[in-house]
């Protein structure tokens, strides 16, 4: 108790009655759940209770920094080890800064960059780097890919599409995209936001990078690749195994921010932003690793590789949902186990909302691919919309170049020139 | 302590306390002359709350105070006042019982009585300051240490219990969470009140970007009536009151105008001052009282005190190191020294030109005693464990009770001159 003694003396005196209080409450809290055991100082600050308890409490969810601070307080206090006051911390520094973000001030340019990079028929973008829609979705994936998991370029070009976990749990309702390892990250899809949503785009460009389109350029092919290379990029460059190169990249971002009218910080985009929020990193839960291995992925009714599925859904923004069962296989069924299921979440989320971008983009570069134009896909892909078309108006209102369908799907905004 | 029971006994009614002896007759203790309720009143303290929250080294034992139950009171106190007794919600019954007195307290004329005195005698039993509750300016009594709000009177009933009129009024202003600054000066602004705040006090504050701390910089200077500073940890310490090392920094520094104003400063709860570090306060030119208060360590020799200083305080010290007058020692002749005091030597018939000398070399020693203790002219020790260094005092400042040596500090040695 001595330590508490001399931590005290750190502590103006009303806020020592305040962390008090808190520590009441928070005590009180958990001696309503049967399997925590109190006496446990370790057990009763561990970030998955004080999470919770956090979270559970919408007064606190929204001030949660004096709570957060009481807590590693005491966690001090009391006698945890020094790591583990640092990983406490480190939760909670990440929990607050989770809450307290205001995502609806950078939504804009998700919007904005998302739905310009989709459109095929870009004629003002006078660009060499985007000629195809393929290039347009490589950029806009590592674009999005940013946004809902805040890593940095680096660490980017080291994701291996072998080491991506396919989560699949029926049971909770939750599918997604998750990458357990350092740096760890879920990816979601967003059913109400397809044109914003990472994995319909990858989706998208990996039917294009994979499949190709017949005639107009040749895919990769799905065999070769998993047999032969190690190292499998989210996004490739000029060869298979190699992500894009920085600067390359470097010379992509400013272009289309231009063209889309928005102010283009480099750093915003190839480091990590302290401002946003993160997701936790993967080396303060080693022991959640290992015991991951074998696992496909883990995922209960709270948690998803380990992190509180509320990180997840925020940064994201959007809820979990569960994965739709579609008829149509675009991507193929014989992939090596490991990544298998990744494909057929990219195939549900892919034929899922393909007729909304048909209606939207029916110049697509997918949509040349003659294994679309079968009388069955057409029909289903011309057939009824996923949602209401008039949820992504404000969305199609941002498109710079309005041509063909953009331009019946908003009316009175056709541009006269 | 048994009258003051009574007087809540009287205030409430309470049939209880008629078995034991009379009841207690206010009007015959207002009777008395002013010099006897002064004494009666400087042992009753600042409690005039039924409760009152426990010392700060006592907030994590497990034995809490149990206070009565109460049944019946206005629980919309408790709302209305949340912000000053919510964190004490973990002591059993404490808010409903505070909330139980608070309105009989407001009419009880024996605490009208010790607010006037207090106010006459311009004693600072109380901390008396502007609060905002829901969006009107009150009067609050807090205890001395200014952590506990105790009761609170809006201005007009104050300054009728008083007698005086508004802008007599000299109250102070708490920078902590308790407020919220910018409204309450918003508010004090719209009544004409900025003369009424005379202190300023940032106990419980210590964050320098902390909102309500740049809030109270940009109005310090509409308070023209200003003289006392009260300030709490060390951060503030050094980036507001401290001058040494500190850069010019615009709306973050107390300005030269306020600087020029005040007369006190007082430091409470600073662990060390001048530890391998100088404490400049030259540039409060105007100082003429410094408190020091609930330090571990005070260097007297790191100390730079402005010309007009001539007050230092130092209240509950563990260790302090005197000004460093080992030099002087040296020079004292040991034929000087009787009953602890070098004694100017006596100048007989035979003033010889040696006799002359001696004399001489004791003036000398008498002005580079006085030079050590320049400005001050008065020092007050209370509650000091340990005083290191072998003092020489000024005999004619000890005589005086201007230098107050407590008789339990431990001490090397002490020469008067």
């Amino acid at each position: 108790m001595s330590r508490l003694e001399s931590l005290l003396k750190e502590l103006p005196t009303r806020t020592a009655h305040l962390y008090r209080s808190i520590w009441h409450r928070y005590t009180q809290w958990l001696e309503t759940i049967p399997e925590v055991d109190t006496s446990d100082v370790k057990l009763t600050l561990s970030q998955k209770w004080v999470i919770k308890y956090i979270i559970s409490h919408g007064d606190l969810a929204n001030d949660p920094l004096p709570t957060c601070d009481a807590m590693i307080w005491f966690a001090r206090a009391l006698g945890l080890e020094d790591s583990e006051v640092l990983e406490l911390q480190q939760w909670l520094h990440g929990l607050v800064k989770l809450l307290e973000f205001d995502y609806s001030n950078v939504n804009g340019f998700l919007e904005k960059i998302s739905i310009n990079l989709w459109n095929p028929n870009t004629d003002s973008l006078q660009s060499k780097h985007f000629k195809t829609c393929q290039d347009k979705l490589k950029l806009l994936l590592d674009f999005q890919w940013k946004f809902s998991t805040n890593i940095s370029f680096e660490d980017r070009t080291t994701v291996s599409l072998r080491d991506l976990r396919c989560v699949m749990d029926s049971e909770n309702g939750k599918c997604g995209l998750a990458h357990p390892r350092n740096p760890s990250f879920v990816l979601i899809p967003n059913f109400q936001s397809p044109f914003t949503c990472p994995v319909f785009t990858m989706a998208v460009y990996y039917y294009l990078r994979f499949h190709g389109v017949k005639k107009y350029y040749k895919g990769d092919g799905y065999q070769i690749i998993f047999s032969q290379f190690e190292h499998v990029p989210i996004i490739r460059g000029k060869s298979l195994d190699q992500y894009p190169r920085e600067l390359t990249l470097g010379n992509w971002y400013p272009t289309i921010f231009k063209y889309c009218q928005l102010p283009y910080t480099k750093k915003n985009w190839f480091q990590v932003n302290p401002g946003w929020p993160q997701f936790p990193n993967s080396t303060d839960r080693q022991s959640v690793d290992s015991a991951l291995e074998g696992h496909l992925a883990e995922s209960d009714s709270l948690n998803t590789i380990g992190v509180p599925d509320f990180y997840i859904e925020r940064l994201n923004r959007t809820k979990f949902e569960p994965c739709p069962q579609v008829q149509i296989r675009l991507f193929p069924t014989d992939l090596p186990s490991d990544v298998q299921p990744i494909f057929d979440l990219l195939n549900s989320v892919l034929v899922f909302n393909l007729p909304l971008l048909y209606r939207v983009f029916p110049t697509h570069d997918i949509f040349l691919d003659p294994s679309l134009k079968t009388p069955q896909n057409l029909g289903f892909i011309t057939g009824t919309l996923p949602l209401d078309i008039k949820l992504q108006e404000h969305l199609l209102a941002q498109i710079i170049d309005k041509n063909g369908a953009v331009a019946e799907l908003v009316p009175g905004m056709i541009k006269t020139d | 302590m048994s009258l003051k029971s009574n007087e809540f006994k009287q205030s409430t009614k309470d049939k209880k306390s008629n078995a034991h002896g009379g009841m207690f007759d206010t009007e015959l203790f207002l009777s008395l002359s002013i010099n006897i309720r002064y004494h009666v009143y400087f042992f009753l303290g600042d409690t005039v709350q039924k409760v009152r929250p426990p010392a700060k080294s006592d907030i994590f034992n497990n034995t809490v105070v149990n206070y009565p139950k109460v049944e019946e009171y206005d629980s919309s106190l408790a709302e209305k006042y949340s912000k000053h007794v919510s964190v004490y919600d973990y002591i059993p019954n404490f808010i409903s019982n505070w909330c139980c007195v608070y309105n009989l307290l407001r009419h009880d004329k024996i605490i009208a009585d010790r607010l006037r005195v207090s106010f006459l005698y311009e004693e600072q039993w109380f901390s008396v300051q502007w609060i905002l509750v829901s969006g009107q300016l009150e009067i609050g009594i807090f205890t001395a240490d200014e952590q506990f709000l105790q009761l609170s009177y809006t201005s007009e009933e104050y300054c009728r219990i008083l007698h005086i009129a508004k802008h007599e009024l000299r109250i102070g202003i708490n920078v902590s969470d308790i407020n919220d600054i910018d409204e309450l000066c918003k508010e004090i602004r719209s009544q004409w009140l900025f003369e009424t705040v005379s202190y300023i006090s940032f106990v419980n504050c210590w964050d320098m970007n902390h909102k309500n701390v740049l809030s109270i910089i940009s109005y310090l200077e509409s308070f023209n009536n200003l003289t006392m500073l009260r300030v709490e940890s060390k951060n503030m310490f050094h980036n507001l009151i401290n001058t040494q090392g500190v850069r010019e920094n615009p709306g973050k520094t107390i300005v030269y105008n306020v600087r020029q104003n005040v007369l006190e400063l007082q430091l409470y709860t600073l662990r060390d001052v001048g530890y391998k570090a100088v404490v400049d306060l030259n540039r409060w030119e105007h100082l003429r009282c410094l408190l020091i208060s609930g330090c571990e360590f005070i260097d007297l020799n790191s100390f730079s005190l402005p010309p007009h200083c001539k007050i230092l305080k130092l209240r509950d010290v563990k260790y302090v190191v005197w000004w460093d007058q080992s030099s002087l020692l040296k020079q004292v002749n040991t034929q000087w020294i009787s009953n602890g005091e070098i004694k100017r030597p006596t100048i007989g018939n035979d003033s010889g030109k040696e006799k002359e000398e001696e004399e001489s070399q004791w003036f000398k020693l008498y002005v580079q005693v006085i030079q050590t203790y320049q400005p001050l002219n008065c020092i007050e020790l209370y509650n000091i464990r340990r005083v290191k260094g072998n003092l020489i005092l000024l005999k004619r400042l000890v005589m005086e009770s201007r230098i107050k040596m407590p008789k339990e500090t431990k001490l090397d040695s002490i020469l008067l001159i």
